[in-house]
């Protein structure tokens, strides 16, 4: 049997129902950052520009070669820090650092509501490293390798939560 | 009229939809990222042993490791606040939407959703 509530009542009723919903907080709420499509179209072009150069370094490369490559290193690195200053400068709700603090693995401040400016972090981090050793020391295939896929853990982790921002 | 069964019915339609979403997406990044993970531990070890890193770039690829795994964990945490906000603004969207209609039908204005107070 159906269960409806009459219409001449209808005021009275929307009242007390809408009373309900703010005593359950029944608003609208954000927790997290806005999605952000321009963040994510950098994103995209960056990361497209950092898999061609792993490829054409995936043999290795010799101190010799530095001098070439110096500008590749400098534009990732630069794209990918100014994707993390983006990245950061979008608000955080009181409201998301108020939860997330409570929630496990968040961190006892909702640091989870940076892991994407983190991994940013980190990609540059491994860029500068990077540079570093071709200057240096040079890349084996094998160090190339391990800089790769430490790469693409970490930008996995910032586009699992752009993509999940898009959802909403 | 409000018609509470099939309020209740589009509300967990909703709801089931946006957890699930979420569930999905988490499933699939615990599973390319814990593979990821030990993959890179498994080559930077290999590397090592073979002679192709130095000692120093052990120990940085190691750091680097141990920083990538713990954002892992906070990624899956920054998800799960995504998934609860959707589920939420779900569930709203049905509720104000079942309200409003019940409004309109008897003749009252809509009302607006109402957003939480910043705290």
């Amino acid at each position: 049997m159906k269960r409806h509530l009459a219409g001449g009542m209808a005021l009275g009723l929307a009242g007390r129902v809408v009373a309900l919903f703010f005593l359950l907080a029944g608003c609208s709420a954000q927790f997290t950052t806005s999605y952000d499509a321009a963040l994510v179209s950098g994103l995209n072009a960056a990361n497209e520009e950092a898999l061609v150069f792993f490829s054409e370094v995936s043999v290795g490369v010799s101190t010799g070669r530095f001098a070439d490559l110096a500008p590749r290193y400098d534009s990732l690195i630069g794209k990918f820090e100014a994707l993390r200053l983006q990245s950061k400068a979008r608000p955080v709700p009181a409201l998301g650092l108020q939860l997330g603090s409570k929630l496990p693995g968040c961190g006892s401040a909702g640091e989870c509501l940076d892991s994407s400016n983190i991994a940013l972090d980190e990609i540059v981090g491994i860029f500068e490293g990077m540079k570093g050793d071709n200057r240096n020391l040079g890349l084996t295939a094998a160090a190339v390798q391990i800089n790769k896929a430490g790469y693409q853990i970490a930008i996995e982790q910032v586009l699992v939560i752009e993509n999940a921002l898009r959802g909403k | 009229m409000i018609d509470i069964d099939e309020l209740a019915a589009a509300i967990v339609g909703s709801l089931k939809g946006a957890v699930q979403s979420g569930v999905n997406i988490a499933t699939s990044f615990v599973k390319s990222q814990t593979n990821g993970l030990a993959v890179q531990a498994a080559l930077i070890t290999e590397a090592r042993i073979t002679g192709q890193i130095t000692e120093e770039q052990f120990k940085r690829f190691n750091k680097q490791l141990r920083a990538l795994t713990e954002n892992f964990v906070r990624t899956l945490a920054h998800l799960f606040l995504i998934t609860l906000q959707q589920a939420w603004n779900a569930v709203v969207d049905v509720l104000w939407g079942g309200i409003n209609q019940a409004l309109d039908l008897a003749g009252f204005p809509k009302l607006p959703i109402p957003s939480a107070p910043q705290a």
